[in-house]
């Protein structure tokens, strides 16, 4: 029996303009029948990558031409024996790198093992891995292989991708060197010093660096309710939202307010089944607080490190927000008077009940990708996974 | 442990009545806060946090009785009593207002009319607030004044200025009974001794006190500045029993705190540090444990700053303790005097100057701990308004919000092996670093995209990736809102699923589904309250819970996969609370609150529809007798551990349940199975009746955190077996196992286990046993511009710190001579990505320690270490890295011990660790002669070359050529630059000042950060390590060049840079001479200023000879990845048919197939040569094609034209040759290759398709096309026509043939050429079937050449003469004509003469064009 293990070695979260490697690895291990020596033989192997995305048929219509459902891949080729990399996918291939064959006629004694290296690169126009309500984008390595006389076997391995907008063009970066191109061919050796890696991680430390703070006046028809100050607009998954609330400044009783990170989902304007529909919003983390007999607080809002960066496609696209919902009073409500009467003192309790009023207010913020390194330490994507032939 | 987050959150409430808040105090489950200013008392409730209730005094009654000091709660928060400054004591009842609506609720929100009940304000949950009443009862003075109170079980005790203590009952009575004067204590040492004395001097009194139901007694501070713990044999406390016992050696104390879980009294000075005392079980006396002062490393004189310590405050667990100073400020320490938090700043400037000036005025005037810890309630004066000179005082209240570790409440052994943070409504995860073992240019993504089979060889680097991400998981505010606080939580082992325990109930989370499991049913999660902690058992959440509806203590099971519900849970009942739990394998322990320990044993069933567990008692052990009491038992764990050599090892791969740990009050108490009784019968008996355990040995003290694990890995059995040990500012320790070697039969004396201590610089959370790591978390600051105005304090943020300890065990296990044992544990670790970093820490280390020792060391341990080290190949690596990380000055004590330097050098090139030996030239630059490491140099560059280290070849040379002759002929020893760098400051120990040398210390993490703090491996160090290093290095060796000033210098350094020159030069005739064209193309272009061409031109007739063609031909194939030609069936049969005639004589057939065969073999032997190549396709293909040759064969070709004589149009060829050589015309195509070209369209499809498959790679061909340039323009004409045979190129042979016959060629070299082709001719008939075609097609330039060799050099020279001005002449308009040639040429048509002077021209135009562009 042949086993088939492949290795996601660097974690399963890239960016796209980076170099996927995945390890395979073939052991011709002793199956159920317990033959011991056999030679097994791989006919061939190859592998390559491909991004699906799938659209919920009640909101997204696609044209037709781009409609490939899973029904009719199976029904187009039929035979086991040829190779289609989507077979067995949900949705339609939105990019499929060319296949690379990584072997053929692979011959292994029992016990004997043979690695070889998939390398791919993920090209940098492609569209970020996405679960959202109507649309997905999964990536996957598919390797296909097949024994001699047998069909077509696929092993898939899931990884993330993550987009760094802005880095269409690589050598903008890469020209301050003196990366002129070298007139002598063995100099080539000399590795680029900027990756995709380095320079998307300088870019997006540049994109997400604190610039200031912005301040905003929370103010309803009656008054003053607060002070919000956000540190900055931009960040990166993993990271905390930090802002800070000023309620000393506000004429407005503010009792509670609460703050949530979503996410906006918007199909395009062609794509959409009906022309109404809205866009489609997902609640993250939710943080609360009762803020009566607050003066100063903040909120720390994480962005989970699992969450899509904001992207948009032909097809969708993903905003981020704060969603903001303050609970003030109608009244004012009075503190503990001074009493005049020198020989009594005063009592003041808590109102028994507050009128209140719910005002919410929508912040958007810009949410970029991260570290993929970072990234794959949380991710739930297994890097490795296996087949027996 | 404790780690605040955030800023101070700022509480206040608009009010007309000032607000100078003096005072804060929490009820018994810190619900409800009473604060207190000088005329009002306020209660506040927690969550929310929001004020209840305000009660202002009236103006008279604060003039009688004087304003608000401080309160007590009585201990069922019925009552409080508040101090005045007058000496009264005012009561006031606290009770909910049976009157008020809405369930007794407070801020019921109300929105059109309708009740929200979302949020806090749900009808009875935590986050309702009630409606509480307050009201005065009673008051009763303190004649002389009072100082303190404390609340003992119903009655206050009061301590008086007059120096008595006072039983007041909560009615406003005096119990006068109980009163006792200070001056009739009788105080000693400790309780055995009877030399008690009362004190004899009048006027003192007791300024602080503070009581422990726990420890039978309470604290006491006395006005003389010394302490006391005063305690009583009688339960009631009665004056005639009472005894004190003097803290030793205090006599500035000013405050006191009690923990009674840890059963330490920590006494504040007024020096600012503070002196934790516990209580000898034997003998009653207090000893010192530690002390809280924070060290100059951390801020610089702190006691300068700080002032006297004014409050103290342990955690509600007591895990913690919150210290204040009154100059301001405040600090938090572990339980056993680890600093975790000290807001005096960073003195080292990282933090703005003007904030931590600022940060240190935080007065603080009161604080409490919020419920479980997780906030800090301060009162503190505001520091705002300070600049406008107002005399009117400002307080504030702010809150700070903590995080905590998980192990404080619930050290269950799944929570140790990941760091996992419990914050008020958010769980804090880190995943850990991950070793990444990867290809090499993975980081920095690789050149050629190409798929490979990976070389087997153990190339692939492992590269830590640091993670210091924390993963943030808020606790859903729906199980929040009604059981906040969050109390207990766990996490699995594989750190993705947690549970988390509040007030009631339980929830859990799967980090992979990213979804929380609440209870379905409100009423089950109201009735079961997690009393004694929460584990993961395989996929069982477990718990030990109070079953409030059936009033009893149970443990429960719940399946992770099902609905949160008591239909899926299996319940055991347990007879008494369970305090703390944990597991082993499927073992579970338990504490019980009645002092027994319980031990079950745990099964799964895998029933259907949901698994259940099994749960059977297997042992109960009373430990009553070993414990002062069980709320002191921190922490239980089984454990495999054993202290004394086991007699027989029975199992030694499964261990089993051997010991039971206790931690009780930090002291470590191990349970042992008791193994002396007849333990062969009982295995072969009733093997179900468990061991007994013995009575418990004391393994350590002041035990703040232990690890254990449970896992076991085969080869690493020493690190999982250790336990490990947080012991706060002792560092930690580790227990470690000795395991008796084989071959040496144990020795009796050996024990088993050995206790090793080590510092730490980060406070551990959690050990990764089998990396070597530990991992811990400390507070960061971050600066927000804004934060000046709000309220000075930085934001604080969580960072994860990890720490390497494999060289400090190491270094003990050496110290104590247990090399063996170093050595084996260390041989385990050998993978690690970090271990060469090991070596060099433990190096460093014992260097920096030993050298800088100003007194002797009698027992030197730096031999031991370096002996160590050399069992490792990393040795001469560990050791010059380290030389370069410390001082020139301790150079010599590294280098007696270590070996010298030179010797060292002379290693590293032997065994080819090149880039090490460039380090060492550094360290012979500084301790020799200029001569003698320009010698070293030389023999590096000689081996740097051989070794195709071109980068270090450029390096070296750059080096070479900076060495100043002058000096080097100078006999003193003199230091280099850098050398002088560094000794210029002068003094024997001086800071490492110079800059190759600093820049290096920040390319090793390790080093640079053992002098600082946490050493940490991320990823990011790792990548600036390999950065710094590459740049580190060549600007040590980029010595800027000295101004070459005298002629006498620049003969000198001509001299220099000759003699460097004629290395250069032997090396690259020796790859010349060998054929490594590939190499010498590197070795020119790697190397600046070398003067590739001019050299070349030298040297062909010497090393750019080419003796024996076929082999040069061969290793171009070699070297380029290019593979030989393959014939194509057609173009065979073509060549077999016009294949010379001995050889169609011959036994053809026969002869043929050895041929193929041979080509074949050959072919092979490349695929095998080149990975990388898959040419096993194509090989595989034409094999199965040989067998039907024959028959093909015999068949024939039908479709082929009738063959050209070849031999007779080359002759025709040549005869036209001879003839129009010397004159000007129309150049063509040779008709040959027209010829040729025909015939190829006939097969075009295959041929094309062949000729890419017989093509290299795409940068050999540029690689070659570049050294066929080169070639050519130096003269080399022999390579230049291999470079064309190899390519294929006909054009580049007629190109090659016609500088032959236009320039000033040697004769020999020509001479050589054509002999050369003809080998090849030869050898492509025997050999390589597949060259045929080509050499068919270029037989014109043979015979050209052969023609060359015949005629006469004068003419010769001549004619080329005049060719060459024509050329130049007529430069443009030949490339005209030569475009428009070619195109007749594809066209095939054979017309007639060739004019080979004109394609002669072209090719030279074409040439200086090129050559130009070589140049520019």
């Amino acid at each position: 029996m042949i086993e088939v293990i492949a290795q996601l070695q660097r974690g399963s979260v890239f960016l796209a303009g980076e170099h996927i490697e995945c390890t395979l690895t073939i052991r011709n291990i002793v199956g159920e029948d317990n033959q011991v020596n056999r030679t097994e033989t791989l006919a061939w192997m190859s592998a390559q990558i491909h991004c699906q995305c799938s659209v919920s048929e009640a909101r997204v219509g696609l044209a037709e031409t781009s409609l490939l459902t899973t029904a009719e891949v199976t029904a187009a080729t039929g035979n086991d024996t040829s190779f289609v990399p989507s077979k067995g996918e949900r949705g339609y291939p939105v990019l499929s790198t060319k296949p690379k064959i990584l072997f053929c006629d692979l011959k292994l004694q029992t016990g004997e093992s043979k690695s070889y290296t998939y390398k791919e690169k993920i090209p940098l126009d492609a569209p970020p891995s996405f679960r959202g309500t109507a649309v997905k984008y999964s990536y996957k390595i598919t390797v296909g292989t097949q024994r001699l006389d047998s069909p077509i076997k696929l092993l898939r391995v899931p990884f993330r991708v993550l987009v760094v907008c802005g880095l269409n063009d690589m050598s903008v970066y890469n020209e301050s060197e003196e990366m002129v191109g070298p007139s002598n061919p063995f100099l080539a050796y000399r590795k680029p010093e900027n990756t995709v890696l380095d320079i998307a991680l300088q870019v997006l430390s540049m994109l997400t660096a604190r610039k200031g703070p912005n301040f905003y006046n929370i103010t309803n028809t009656r008054g003053k309710v607060a002070r919000f100050c956000l540190f900055k607009q931009a960040y990166r998954i993993g990271e905390d939202v930090i802002g800070a609330f000023d309620f000393d400044q506000g004429t407005i009783p503010c009792v509670q307010y609460s703050v949530t990170l979503q996410s906006e989902e918007q199909i395009s304007e062609g794509c959409r089944k009906k022309g109404t529909q809205g866009s489609t919003i997902t609640s993250y983390t939710k943080q609360q607080e009762c803020c009566l007999h607050t003066i100063q607080t903040h909120i720390s809002v994480p962005i989970p490190l699992t969450a899509s960066p904001a992207f948009q496609t032909d097809i969708v696209s993903l905003k981020w927000r704060l969603h903001f919902e303050f609970v003030t009073s109608l009244k004012p409500i009075e503190g503990p008077v001074m009493s005049n009467e020198p020989s009594e003192g005063s009592t003041w309790t808590g109102p028994e009940h507050l009128d209140v009023e719910t005002m919410v207010w929508d912040l958007p913020i810009k949410v970029f990708a991260t570290n993929p390194l970072a990234a794959s330490s949380v991710s739930l994507l297994r890097t490795c996974s296996s087949i027996a032939l | 442990m404790y780690f605040p987050v955030g800023w101070p959150k700022q509480i206040g409430i608009p009010s007309q009545i000032s607000t100078l808040q003096e005072y804060v105090v929490a009820n018994r489950d810190r619900a409800i806060f009473a604060i207190l200013t000088a005329e009002t008392v306020s209660l506040w409730y927690s969550r929310p946090c929001l004020q209840i209730t305000c009660l202002e005094r009236s103006a008279n009654s604060v003039s009688q009785f004087g304003s608000n000091q401080k309160a007590q709660w009585k201990p069922d928060s019925t009552m409080l009593a508040v101090v005045t400054t007058k000496g009264y004591i005012i009561f006031f009842k606290v009770e909910i207002d049976a009157n008020a609506p809405n369930n007794q609720c407070l801020y019921a929100q109300k929105e059109d009319r309708r009740v929200i009940r979302e949020g806090f304000n749900a009808s009875m949950d935590s986050e309702s607030v009630p409606a509480v009443k307050l009201s005065q009862m009673s008051y009763i003075q303190i004649p002389s004044g009072l100082s303190s109170l404390v609340c003992i079980r119903d009655e206050l005790m009061v301590a008086t200025i007059s120096g008595s203590l006072q039983r007041i009952r909560w009615d406003g009575y005096v119990n006068g009974d109980m009163a006792l004067s200070i001056n009739s204590i009788p105080f000693s040492v400790d309780l055995q001794h009877t030399r008690a004395l009362q004190l004899d001097v009048p006027g003192i009194y007791f300024t602080h006190i503070e009581y422990s139901p726990l420890l039978g007694g309470f604290a006491a501070v006395l006005s003389n500045g010394k302490a006391a713990f005063i305690t009583s044999q009688s339960v009631k406390f009665e004056p005639k029993h009472i005894e004190g016992v003097w803290a030793q050696d205090l006599n500035d104390a000013a405050y006191v705190a009690v923990n009674h879980r840890y059963r330490l009294m920590a006494f504040g000075c007024s020096s600012g540090s503070a002196v934790v005392y516990n209580i000898d079980e034997m003998t009653g006396a207090l000893q010192v444990s530690h002390r809280l002062a924070v060290s100059s490393k951390d801020y610089p004189d702190a006691s300068q700053v700080t002032g006297c310590i004014t409050c103290m405050r342990w955690t509600p667990d007591g895990c913690a303790i919150a210290v204040t100073w009154s100059k301001g400020g405040y600090s938090i320490w572990s339980v056993f005097g680890a600093l975790l938090v000290c807001s005096l700043g960073d003195p080292h400037g990282s933090i703005d100057h003007e904030i931590s000036a600022k940060q240190k005025k935080l007065l603080i005037k009161s604080m409490e701990w919020g419920a479980e810890g997780y906030h800090l309630w301060l009162i503190a004066e505001d520091a705002t308004n300070e600049q406008s000179t107002q005399p009117v005082q400002h307080t504030k209240l702010l809150q700070i919000e903590f995080v905590k570790s998980a192990l404080t409440v619930n050290p269950c052994m799944s929570n140790h092996e990941h760091l996992f943070l419990q914050g008020q409504d958010k769980l804090y995860i880190n995943t850990g670093d991950t070793i990444v073992k990867s290809t090499g240019d993975n980081l920095a993504e690789g050149v050629s995209p190409t798929q490979e089979e990976p070389p087997s060889r153990g190339d692939r680097q492992s590269v830590l990736i640091g993670n210091k991400q924390w993963q943030i998981v808020p606790v859903p505010l729906t199980y929040l809102a009604s059981n906040w606080p969050i109390r207990y939580t766990a996490i699995d082992r594989t750190g993705q699923c947690l549970a988390v325990a509040g007030k009631m109930g339980v929830a859990h989370y799967a980090l992979f589904s990213k979804k929380w499991k609440l209870f379905g049913n409100e009423t089950q999660e109201r009735d079961v309250v997690v009393s004694g902690g929460l584990t993961w058992w395989r996929d069982f959440l477990c718990l030990a819970c109070y079953n409030l509806l059936d009033q009893r203590d149970e443990i429960r099971f719940y399946p992770r996969g099902t609905k949160l519900d008591n239909t899926f849970s299996c319940v055991t009942k347990v007879p008494s609370q369970v305090l703390l739990l944990n597991t082993f394998r499927d073992m579970l322990i338990i504490l019980c609150a009645d002092c027994h320990i319980m031990l079950y044993s745990i099964e799964r069933k895998a029933s259907q529809p949901t698994p259940t567990v099994e749960m059977s008692k297997i042992q109960e052990v009373a430990i009553g007798n070993f414990i002062p009491h069980p709320a002191a038992v921190v922490a239980i764990t089984l454990t495999s551990l054993r202290t004394e050599s086991a007699p027989s090892r029975h199992t030694p791969e499964t261990k089993e349940a051997e010991s039971i740990i206790l931690n009780v009050a930090g002291k470590l108490l191990m349970f042992q199975r008791d193994r002396s009784g007849h333990q062969i019968l009982q295995r072969e008996g009733v093997k179900h009746r468990p061991l007994p355990f013995c009575a418990p040995v004391m393994v350590a003290s002041t035990v703040e955190n232990m690890w254990s694990t449970s896992r076991s890995i085969a080869n690493k059995s020493h690190l999982m077996e250790a336990m490990w040990l947080g012991c706060g500012a002792q560092g930690m320790k580790v227990w470690l196992p000795l395991f008796p070697r084989t071959e040496i039969k144990a020795h009796g004396f050996l024990s088993k286990r050995i206790m090793l201590p080590f510092h730490v610089d980060i406070y551990p959370l959690a050990v990764l046993f089998e990396n070597v790591v530990i991992l811990g978390a400390a507070h960061d600051m971050t600066l927000y511009q804004k934060t000046a105005a709000r309220c000075n304090q930085p934001y604080l943020t969580l960072e994860r710190t990890s720490h390497i300890y494999l060289h400090h065990v190491i270094r003990q296990l050496l110290r104590r001579n247990l090399g063996v044992h170093a050595l084996e544990i260390a041989s385990c670790c050998t993978e690690l990505p970090y271990f060469p970093h090991v070596l060099e820490l433990l190096l460093h280390e014992v260097l920096e320690e030993e050298a800088t020792s100003k007194d002797p060391i009698p027992d030197p341990l730096l031999p031991r270490v370096v002996a160590f080290i050399q069992e490792f190949p990393e040795y001469l690596q560990t050791v010059v890295h380290c030389a370069r990380k410390t001082e020139v000055a301790l150079w010599h004590y590294l280098f007696t011990y270590a070996g010298s330097p030179k010797d060292l050098f002379e290693e590293c090139l032997t065994t080819g660790q090149l880039d090490t030996a460039a380090s060492y030239l550094i360290i012979l630059q500084n301790l020799e002669k200029p001569l003698v490491s320009r010698q070293h140099a030389t023999l590096l560059l000689d081996s740097a070359l051989d070794s195709h280290k071109w980068e270090l070849a450029r390096d070296l040379v750059r080096f070479l050529k900076t060495i100043d002759p002058n000096e080097a002929a100078e006999s003193p020893p003199l230091m280099s630059p850098i050398t002088r760098a560094i000794y210029s400051p002068g003094g024997y120990i001086t800071p490492p000042i110079s800059p190759p040398v600093d820049e290096d210390m920040s390319a090793f993490p390790f080093a640079s950060q053992s002098r600082k703090r946490a050493v940490s491996v991320t990823k990011n160090d790792y990548m600036k390590d390999k950065k710094d290093k590459k740049t580190s290095r060549s600007d040590i060796l980029n010595i800027p060049k000295r101004p070459s000033s005298g002629s006498k210098e620049d003969t000198s350094q001509n001299a220099e840079e000759f003699f460097i020159d004629m290395i250069l030069h032997r090396h690259a005739r020796k790859q010349l001479s060998s054929h490594n064209l590939r190499d010498l193309g590197c070795f020119a272009a790697n190397l600046e200023d070398y003067q590739f061409v001019a050299w070349l031109k030298k040297e062909k007739l010497r090393a750019g000879k080419v003796e024996d063609f076929v082999d040069a031909l061969k290793s171009l194939h070699r070297d380029f990845n290019w593979p030989f030609p393959i014939l194509s069936y057609d173009i065979f049969c073509q060549i077999n048919k016009t294949s010379p005639v001995g050889m169609k004589s011959g036994p053809s057939s026969n002869l043929l197939d050895d041929d193929i065969s041979s080509i074949m073999s050959d072919l092979e032997v490349v695929t095998v040569a080149t990975p990388g190549r898959p040419l096993t396709l194509s090989t595989g293909g034409f094999r199965q094609r040989v067998p039907s040759d024959p028959n093909l064969v015999n068949s024939g070709e039908v479709y082929l034209k009738p063959q050209i004589s070849r031999d007779d149009l080359s002759h025709t060829s040549l005869t036209e040759v001879s003839e129009q050589s010397s004159t000007l015309g129309d150049s063509d195509m040779t008709p040959e290759q027209g010829d040729w070209l025909d015939v190829i369209s006939l097969n075009e499809l295959e041929q094309r398709s062949q000729q890419l498959a017989n093509k290299g790679p795409q940068q050999s061909e540029v690689e070659l096309r570049y050294l066929l340039q080169v070639m050519l323009e130096a003269g080399c004409l022999e390579w230049s026509l291999l470079i064309s045979l190899v390519l294929r190129d006909a054009m580049a042979v007629v190109r090659t043939v016609n500088t032959a016959s236009l320039t000033e060629t040697p004769l020999e070299i020509i001479a050589r050429m054509r002999e050369g082709l003809s080998f090849i001719e030869l050898w492509a008939d025997t050999e390589c079937l597949g060259y045929k075609p080509f050499l068919q097609a270029i037989k014109v330039q043979s015979q050209q050449l052969a023609k060359l060799v015949e005629t006469n050099p004068p003419s010769k020279f001549n004619s080329t003469k005049r060719l060459s001005i024509s050329s130049q002449e007529s430069g443009s308009n030949t490339d005209i004509d030569a475009s428009s040639l070619r195109l007749s040429d594809s066209q095939s048509s054979l017309t007639p003469v060739k004019n080979l002077t004109q394609n002669e021209i072209e090719d030279v135009t074409l040439m200086e064009e090129e050559s130009q562009c070589a140049v520019s």
